[in-house]
């Protein structure tokens, strides 16, 4: 087939025309129908609120990255976090925060699902009380279950987080410190499978 | 940190970077794989995919949060200068042979993905955007990521191939050069449209596009015409004149960046309008590249591994929408490039070796991807899978061609384009050429091997090395300049054999190889070669290792090899063989009974070894066969001589060799053969055999050749 013969030409505007139009159309239902994730990014400061059995809870610090409807996160008291601030690297692992102190907690990572205005996040750490706790332990213990639920509204991000087998959970609420972009220097940790 | 202390961090960043970079770029090298690849892998395992992830405090102490911005911007001035060298190797005559089919293909191969990656955005919008773009700046974006060819990656692949002159290699570097531009403008198109967050905010900008390529084209090439002819003029390229290239990529790229695209159009743009004259092209290209190359581009990769988080693949579901971006790019390019094929009229074999081929996505894609992340129109989740699709399409490349175009079928096809060579030709003789001025006593032997008789072939193999993978050199247009380059040298060699007759006997062929060793023994099993002579000029073997590319043709040849070591051969008339019992041993005597069958003025002593574990230095079944068979004409110039005991054998062997021209010597077990060496009795006997020697070591006992059709055809005197 001669490129600029008839047919070609024929050819060519018909193979253009229908890409365009089926462009048309995905992109007119995309942007009339699709509803994406409300961005969540960001780092948040949640107040944990004391309870008997974990009097002083500290500020925990919680970084949350979103790729759509999938977030992963971090969470960890925010002295530590501050400790390693002038230390914490390019990655998005617990690295960031990794020589905050010798005994201070690991940051949790965290994965989960934000929809419909629901943030359920789950990942593996210590008992709630001792991460909100930046001395930690200086044997660690055995790392249980944790469990994130929380919803955000108008900036507010308020919640629980349930720990280990016993269902032991804490309330917090807390607001978005800084945003957070997917730049490397800011990521925040993903779980590995 | 203070500015030094930032300075030292950025350079010891650099320097791991570097390091690991080559490592795994020569380790994909090894399994055939881009070099390239192996790059960006590098930098992938230096992110928090792998290194952050078992050693995070390690990670941390070498990217610490200050050494980014600095690495940032070096990653993005090597993008800069990378992409100019691409435009630079964009050259015209890639258009050439078979263009009305090469651009329907292109084009077709170009709107099958584009419209199944904007349907995969249906699916993957809600699930993985964070809503920063419009769907349409999204589905945009995703088509252009699916429809990428790295024209770069192909070429080096094409290369490496030897396809560039067949036509599928023609037809596929047509095909990716017409895919890049297109490819680019989509991109262009996407990224003014995710600016502007609208088609219609876009038009400016677009206008504008067109406005500045047509500039570029009208009056920048006037300029860089002017260039050119000044070049031409004077010969060299002034660091004046490579300044002002300099600047005016740099001045392009920020046009570019104004007008509301990316840096890397304008200096692609550049790169493209830049004359293509030969000279000012090539030196032009080498000053700029192995900086970028070696220096800058790793440090990209290592900023784009620092954006890749495999770890966020960490559920069935996000592995199963990865599967989908992978199957999406992979099936929407080879289904477009293949039914496009087939409707030009290209056979079946042919347009699935294109379809593969055009799945290359490579570093292009990586670049693409990354300037998604930037403009936040993709998630770290969606760049973490498309650059997983990146190196699979890219990775896979390789082995499909492989499977879909064996080797020796490219070799068929190219033959097909090549003269007819002789009819009859049953003994083949390979002869690797380095340097062909230095060699024609490495080809007087293989022809004196050969006979003068039309049942022989002597193939004069010359190989172009390779260089990286980036390195102009290596691009199809410059691979095929220096072959042609190479093709000369070897006629004129051919024209110098004495008599013209012989010449008729005497095929040059020259390939492109990035693994020269491991080229010559495939040719030599793809040519179904029965003696590969291979020329050694070192003066002493060292340490008992013949080391170098000659122990690696010994070590992987499956054919049988003669090592030729020549110490000023002017004829040859008296032949010495040290005959120890063994199938190297063998084939030493049957290339001097070759030799004598050939040669009638020749005499041949043979000098039984001894070894400690045969006790007597007995023909083989298979020689004394040979030897029974000998016309009388033939037999009467042997000389048996008597036997030596091993410990002596050396010196013997040397005192005796001051009387021949030329001393065959099989490696040999029992003196201490192994692997990828010849032993140290053969080693000994280079270092100090005061006539020519060959050394032979033969790869399998079953059904030598070397006599099977000499035995049958009258003497002739060839040397």
């Amino acid at each position: 087939m001669s490129h600029f013969s008839k047919q070609s030409f024929l050819f060519y505007g018909a193979a253009i025309g229908s890409v365009i139009t089926l462009f048309s159309v995905v992109t007119a239902y995309g942007e009339s129908k699709l509803v994406v994730a409300a961005p969540i990014y960001g780092k948040y400061q949640l107040r944990v609120s004391p309870q008997a059995d974990c009097p002083n809870p500290e500020i925990l610090n919680l970084a949350v990255q979103q790729s759509g409807v999938y977030v992963t996160a971090t969470l960890q008291p925010e002295s530590a976090a501050n400790h390693s601030a002038g230390n914490h690297s390019a990655g998005n692992n617990p690295a960031a925060n990794h020589s905050a102190s010798p005994n201070s907690p690991e940051p949790v990572a965290l994965s989960g699902l934000w929809q419909k205005e629901q943030l359920r996040l789950q990942g593996q750490g210590l008992e709630v009380c001792a991460i909100a706790t930046s001395a930690g332990t200086a044997a660690a213990p055995e790392p249980v279950p944790l469990r994130i639920e929380a919803q955000l509204a108008q900036g507010q991000l308020t919640g629980s987080i349930v720990s280990g087998s016993s269902d032991r959970k804490l309330t917090f609420a807390g607001q978005k410190a800084l945003p957070l972009d997917s730049a490397p220097e800011k990521s925040t940790p993903s779980t590995h499978p | 940190m203070n500015p030094t202390e930032i300075v030292i961090h950025v350079l010891v960043a650099i320097l791991i970077v570097i390091a690991l970079s080559r490592l795994v770029g020569y380790g994909f090298d090894r399994i055939k794989q881009p070099l390239v690849i192996g790059e960006i892998v590098a930098g992938i395992m230096l992110g928090p995919s792998l290194l952050g992830w078992l050693a995070p405090g390690l990670q941390a102490a070498i990217f610490p949060v200050e050494v980014l911005s600095p690495l940032n911007v070096l990653s993005q001035v090597g993008l800069i200068f990378f992409m100019f060298l691409i435009g630079l190797e964009l050259n015209p005559k890639y258009l050439r042979g078979n263009l009305d089919i090469a651009i329907l293909v292109s084009h077709v191969s170009i709107l099958v993905p584009f419209s199944l990656g904007s349907l995969l955005a249906l699916l993957l919008y809600p699930l993985v955007s964070n809503g920063d773009v419009t769907f349409t700046a999204f589905a945009l974006f995703l088509g252009a990521a699916m429809s990428i060819t790295a024209f770069p990656v192909l070429a080096r692949i094409i290369t490496e191939n030897n396809l560039q002159s067949s036509r599928l290699g023609t037809l596929a570097l047509t095909c990716a050069a017409v895919d890049d531009v297109t490819a680019w403008c989509v991109l262009a198109l996407a990224i003014a449209v995710t600016r502007t967050n609208s088609m219609v905010g876009a038009i400016p900008t677009f206008l504008w596009s067109i406005l500045y390529i047509t500039a570029m084209i009208v009056l920048g090439q006037r300029i860089l015409n002017a260039l050119a002819r000044d070049y031409e003029r004077t010969g060299k390229l002034s660091q004046l004149m490579v300044a002002g290239i300099y600047m005016a990529v740099v001045a392009s790229a920020l046009i570019t960046e104004f007008i509301g695209i990316h840096f890397i159009f304008g200096a692609f743009l550049l790169g493209a309008v830049m004359p293509k004259n030969d000279g000012l092209t090539r030196e032009l290209a080498e000053k700029t590249e192995d900086f970028v190359l070696i220096f800058l581009l790793p440090v990209f990769f290592a900023y784009s591994g620092l954006k890749t988080q495999v770890g966020l693949l960490n559920t069935p579901d996000k592995w199963l929408l990865c599967a989908a971006v992978v199957g999406v790019a992979i099936l929407g390019k080879y289904v477009g490039t293949y039914v496009a094929a087939r409707v030009s009229g290209i056979d079946k074999r042919e347009s699935a070796a294109l379809g593969w081929l055009m799945n290359t996505r490579g570093l292009t894609e990586l670049i693409v991807l990354n300037i998604g992340l930037e403009l936040k129109v993709i998630s770290p989740l969606l760049f973490t899978m498309l650059v997983i699709m990146a190196l699979v399409t890219t990775f896979m490349t390789s082995p499909l061609l492989e499977w879909v175009y064996p080797k020796r079928l490219i070799r068929l096809d190219v033959a097909e384009t090549e003269p007819e060579p002789e009819q009859q030709s049953p003994y083949r003789i390979l002869v690797p050429v380095a340097n062909p001025k230095t060699q024609k006593g490495l080809l007087n032997l293989a022809l004196a091997i050969a006979g003068s008789q039309n049942t022989a072939l002597v193939t004069l193999l010359s190989l172009v090395e390779l260089q990286e993978d980036y390195a102009f050199a290596s691009t199809p247009v410059e691979a095929n300049r220096r072959i042609a380059e190479q093709q000369t040298r070897l006629q004129e060699l051919i024209l110098t054999i004495d008599p013209p007759e012989a010449q008729s006997m005497v095929q040059p062929m020259t390939l492109v190889s990035a693994d020269v060793a491991r080229k010559t023994a495939e040719t030599a099993e793809l040519n179904q070669t029965n003696l590969l002579i291979v020329g050694w000029h070192r003066p002493a073997f060292d340490k008992n290792r013949l080391g170098g590319r000659v122990g690696k043709i010994l070590g992987t040849a499956r054919t049988d090899v003669a090592v030729f070591v020549d110490r000023g051969i002017q004829k040859i008339e008296n032949i010495l063989v040290p005959y120890t019992t063994s199938i190297h041993g063998d084939l030493s005597l049957e290339l001097a009974l070759r030799l004598l069958l050939n040669l009638e003025q020749a005499r041949l002593t043979i000098l039984h070894v001894n070894s400690d574990s045969h006790p007597t230095a007995d023909f083989s079944r298979e020689v004394s066969g040979i030897l029974e068979r000998l016309p009388g004409g033939v037999s009467d110039r042997i000389v048996q001589s008597s036997c030596v005991d091993s410990s002596a054998a050396i010196g013997v062997i040397v005192e005796r060799s001051g009387h021949a021209d030329l001393t065959i010597a099989g490696t040999s077990r029992a003196w201490g053969l192994e692997r990828q060496t010849l032993g140290r009795y053969t080693d000994a006997l280079a270092n100090q055999c005061q006539s020519s020697l060959l050394i032979t070591r033969k790869h399998s006992q079953i059904n030598s050749p070397h006599l099977k059709f000499a035995l049958t055809q009258p003497a002739h005197e060839s040397l």
